[in-house]
């Protein structure tokens, strides 16, 4: 009797959401998702978890930022939690509020930090030249053509005599890819292999 | 029920993860916004000192000159002393040298582009040819020590610079300039 509940156990247990969960718990410490540079001015590295900042090779801090996202750091973990118990005891009744749960403190802060960043391009790149440009103390022309999301762009600066050409790169880290590999197993796990594959539950909430 | 109760833990929760952060980092900073939010002074100055470096990254020094004044060519060896840690190549440069308004010979690097490496020193060759029509060739002396006195009054024209540092290029066109340094 004790193995066969074994046995049930884990023929129930919803193994892509454990395998997202345990990819969960190593993301906050991956690194950034996502680096912009400037030339070698400006050098920005970004995840919803990770940020690094230097200009001319100093590096800048923002306090606020360092606690918010130790939260996230904490929030992503706990959540990863949730996920890899409600994939293991898949067949309890609250194992899919506690999955659902975990897996959006990984697919929201991912959604949500590729939209910001496309958006922030958009209205840059959108900006008519007459925003970006100053008339005093002295003339000063701005054109910027930076890419979306990854990619190389330039932005040019026209002042009387002088022009200064700063090439702009956009790059993904193996971290956003570990993220987004991540996320579609969650995607998986959470809507195709609970309805195709997992264990499936009738109306009282049992196997 | 149950399920509420978890609901509801969860979302307690995550409030308290996402917003305790702010009000823990909001606190340490005596709950001044702008302390929280702002980078560190020291941080702030020494970008501001990396910024003086882009404005002036060394000095440029005339070591020799050299002219035949056969021909009326010149060069004038020059050096560059880098006082900052990263480095600057001197793509190009171009210009005209004017006495009492009139082209007296063109200027311009003999290799490009060159490499001036951060924090040394390094030396480099402009070279040039006088204009027979406005200089007497072999007038001693023309180059550059003659741009120091003020009766040939000269004047740099139409000069062209282009720099490479930092991953950004720099392109100034037409700067004029009394004086030869």
């Amino acid at each position: 009797m004790k193995s066969r509940n074994s046995v049930d156990f884990i023929k129930n247990i919803n193994l892509p959401g454990v395998l997202t969960g345990i990819l969960m718990l190593m993301v906050p410490f991956l690194g950034s998702w996502w680096s912009v540079s400037f030339g070698q001015i400006v050098d920005i590295s970004l995840s919803p978890f990770h940020y690094e900042v230097f200009v001319m090779g100093e590096m800048v801090s923002i306090p606020l930022m360092n606690y918010v996202l130790m939260g996230m750091k904490a929030l992503v973990l706990f959540g990863s939690t949730a996920l890899i118990l409600g994939s293991l005891f898949n067949s309890k009744e609250w194992s899919d509020r506690l999955s659902r749960f975990g897996f959006g403190k990984i697919f929201w802060p991912f959604v949500f930090f590729v939209i910001s960043l496309l958006i922030l391009t958009f209205t840059i790149n959108s900006l008519p030249e007459k925003v970006l440009s100053v008339d005093e103390p002295f003339k000063e022309t701005v054109d910027a053509d930076i890419p979306y999301f990854v990619g190389t762009g330039m932005v040019e600066m026209e002042m009387e005599d002088a022009t200064a050409s700063v090439p702009i790169r956009k790059s993904t880290t193996r971290a956003f890819w570990i993220s987004f590999f991540a996320i579609s197993l969650g995607l998986f796990s959470q809507k195709f292999y609970k309805q195709t594959v997992g264990p499936r539950k009738d109306k009282k909430g049992s196997i | 029920m149950k399920g509420r109760s978890l609901s509801l833990v969860l979302f307690v929760l995550t409030a308290v993860l996402l917003l305790g952060p702010v009000v823990f980092a909001l606190s340490s900073h005596n709950w001044n916004i702008e302390e929280a939010v702002v980078p560190r002074d020291e941080e702030m100055r020494s970008i501001e000192r990396s910024m003086m470096d882009i404005q002036d990254p060394g000095n440029f020094d005339i070591i020799e000159e050299d002219m035949d004044h056969g021909t009326g060519s010149f060069d004038i060896y020059m050096e560059f002393d880098s006082s900052v840690d990263f480095d600057v190549f001197l793509n190009e440069f171009r210009g005209e040298v004017h006495t009492n308004g009139e082209n007296m010979c063109d200027l311009s690097l003999a290799e490009k582009p060159v490499f001036f490496e951060g924090g040394e020193k390094t030396s480099f060759k402009i070279t040039g040819n006088l204009d027979r029509g406005t200089v007497e060739p072999n007038q001693p002396d023309i180059l550059p020590h003659g741009a120091y006195d003020d009766n040939y009054n000269m004047e740099f024209v139409n000069v062209s610079v282009e720099i490479e540092m930092l991953g950004m290029t720099l392109y100034f066109e037409g700067i004029q300039g009394g004086g030869f340094v």
